[in-house]
């Protein structure tokens, strides 16, 4: 996101009611804590490294910004928390007891507001500082918690899955796939007391959890997360509308709308395109075109929404991926995916004349595409290669 | 279930060759036994394939697929399956139909590849179409780390038969153990013979 103002994250803090005297670290104090924050450490090297983190320091900096006002506002250390961004389309946040929380794109590309992102970090936050990941690791400690975390490490028997990556134990996996009902409880109750004291708007809370149920069930998705189950989700809606029902001085607060839509609209361009090669194109489609609002001179945009619709097979409008993926190459004719796009789409309609100079145009520009074998084929079929020339005459 | 990658710490290091084929049968009651008859075609009578096993190589039974290794599951395996058109791909809401591209088929799997958290930096190494006993289909060749950091080379021949489709995989730790025998799995692919899918009609 090119161009996010400096100043906007700076507005973000700005209204925080700060918590008085010395601002209380996470630490840990115990020997069994610091074995665990050791692993976690480890864990989140590795994911780190994993190339599903995304590099993006605009949106990092605003989520931390976020994250600092909730902080700050509970007499937190705010330097205690950080947040980073998983390139992943399914629903999920999830908090490491050092105070590490990963937010997916996939979850934070249903969100409307900054409430309703503060209410999710807000309750991830309180997985660390009320040292969740500790507690369930002592209750896993008993039998029936090793046998469960055994059936759920079960090796994944799918016929694409890695076949040398069978054994895992879970080691923090609660801070991914959530804690105890009881747990989840508190971290709902203090998350919202945390947004509370912010200004936010309370009410946003159970809202983003409707949003999220209302989208599985429209699709009758299944997802392996916490933020991607249906009862995970009923519970936190009805955990915050209940607080809000209690809270009878509660009037209105902070959406941060705006601020909200400027800073994360990327998310909407980058996890458009993750939901289109999960096959969701539905959420792709809704994704991208709010993204083409926010910012209509984009190209790639115009491509994704054109593949989107050209993939989508029975769902898709081939008319329409045509139009914008033209488009495309009217604003910018040296985009290499929308003549890879437009010439198969040609190609698979038969219009055999019309693709080759597309097909060939993408060989061009994209030098080293993967599945240039496949295109070079496909230009074979368009413009057959004439006999060879007969030998000149040896001189 | 899908796990996440990063939940997958405590590892207990190396991973047995017993204990792999039992995981890999998903069946604790029947006694594996390895088949090491490089001469005799080996078929795998529920998914109608039929394919030999490498010189030094050994099957692991019972499994209704084809699993094959020379030293553990760990240092190289190769597997072929076949599955019905129409199901879902792991890590997406997407199927590879009947009639489909080779192409877009083979887009399919990788972007389903790149979508795994539990390969981590996904690397293309190669993607062009094949023919496998005579069937239209795609070869893809990747490479990715394990949440631990080990690095492995996979090559996998899909087959887009009539009925269904057929999947040849391998999969070694890259380098050394990849290159010491993709041509054994090669040869198995070459030699692969695909029968009708049995319980379907024809
Ligand atoms: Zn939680």
């Amino acid at each position: 996101m090119r161009g996010f103002p400096a100043a906007l994250v700076l507005l973000v803090l700005a209204p925080c009611a700060h918590g008085a005297g010395t601002a209380q670290s996470l630490v840990a104090t115990t020997a069994e804590e610091q074995g665990l924050w050791q692993r976690v450490a480890e864990e989140q090297a590795a994911l780190d490294r994993s190339g599903f983190v995304l590099e993006e320091p605009e949106l990092e900096d605003y989520l931390q910004a976020v994250v600092a006002r909730l902080a700050t506002a509970d007499g937190l250390a705010e330097d205690d928390f950080s947040v980073k961004l998983v390139r992943d389309p399914t629903l999920n946040a999830f908090a490491y007891p050092n105070g590490r929380l990963y937010i997916h794109t996939g979850l934070l590309a249903r969100m409307l507001n900054e409430a309703q992102l503060a209410s999710v970090l807000a309750h991830e936050m309180t997985h660390a500082t009320h040292k969740h990941a500790l507690k369930s690791q002592r209750s896993l400690k008993t039998k029936t918690g090793i046998l469960q975390a055994i059936s759920l490490s079960a090796p994944v028997a799918g016929d694409f899955s890695p076949l040398i990556d069978l054994l895992g134990v879970y080691g923090t996996a609660a801070a991914v796939s959530g804690y105890s009902k009881g747990l989840e409880t508190e971290a709902d109750e203090v998350g919202w007391q945390r947004m509370r004291k912010c200004g936010y708007d309370t009410g946003e809370a159970p809202v983003v959890f409707r949003v999220l149920m209302a989208d599985l069930s429209e699709h009758a998705r299944k997802e392996p997360f916490f933020f991607g189950t249906h009862p995970k989700l009923a519970d936190r809606e009805k955990n915050f509308a209940r607080l809000n029902a209690a809270d009878k001085k509660h009037t209105g607060g902070e959406k941060g709308e705006e601020r909200f839509a400027q800073a994360t609209r990327r998310v909407l361009l980058i996890n458009g395109e993750l939901e289109m090669r999960a096959g969701r194109h539905d959420a792709a489609r809704d994704q991208l075109w709010r993204y083409r609002v926010a910012d209509p001179s984009s190209v790639r945009v115009r491509w994704l929404i054109g593949e989107n619709e050209r993939v989508a097979g029975a769902q898709g409008d081939p008319a329409e991926a045509r139009k914008l993926l033209e488009e495309a190459l009217a604003m910018d004719e040296t985009f290499a995916p929308a003549h890879r796009s437009l010439g198969i789409l040609l190609y698979r309609a038969g219009e055999l004349a019309a693709a080759a100079p597309h097909l060939r145009r993408f060989l061009d520009l994209d030098r080293t595409a993967h599945d240039r074998a496949y295109i070079e084929a496909y230009l074979e079929k368009c413009e057959p290669t004439p006999p060879p020339a007969p030998p000149a005459p040896a001189s | 279930m899908r796990t996440h990658a990063s939940s997958r710490s405590a590892r207990t290091g190396v991973l047995t060759l017993g204990l792999a084929a039992l995981l890999l049968a998903g069946c604790a009651t029947v006694e594996p036994t390895w088949v090491t008859d490089s001469a005799t075609p080996q078929t795998a009578k529920k998914i109608g394939v039929t394919a030999s096993v490498p010189e030094g190589w050994a099957r692991f039974t019972p499994d209704k697929d084809l699993v094959m290794t020379k030293d553990g599951f760990l240092l190289q395996t190769i597997r072929i399956t076949r599955r019905d058109y129409g199901s879902k791909i792991e890590n997406t809401d997407r199927t590879i139909t009947q009639g489909m591209e080779d192409q877009e088929a083979a887009q399919l799997l990788l972007d389903a590849f790149a979508a795994d958290q539990s390969r981590h930096n996904l690397q293309i190494v190669s993607n062009t179409p094949a023919t496998i006993d005579g069937r239209p289909g795609f070869r893809i060749e990747v490479t990715y780390k394990t949440p631990e950091g080990l690095t492995i080379h996979e090559t996998a021949y899909v087959a887009l038969v009539d009925d269904s489709y057929v999947i040849a995989r391998y999969t070694a730790p890259d380098r050394h153990y990849h290159e010491m025998h993709s041509g054994a799995f090669e040869k198995v692919v070459e030699g692969m013979k695909i029968g009708p899918m049995p319980g379907k009609k024809g």
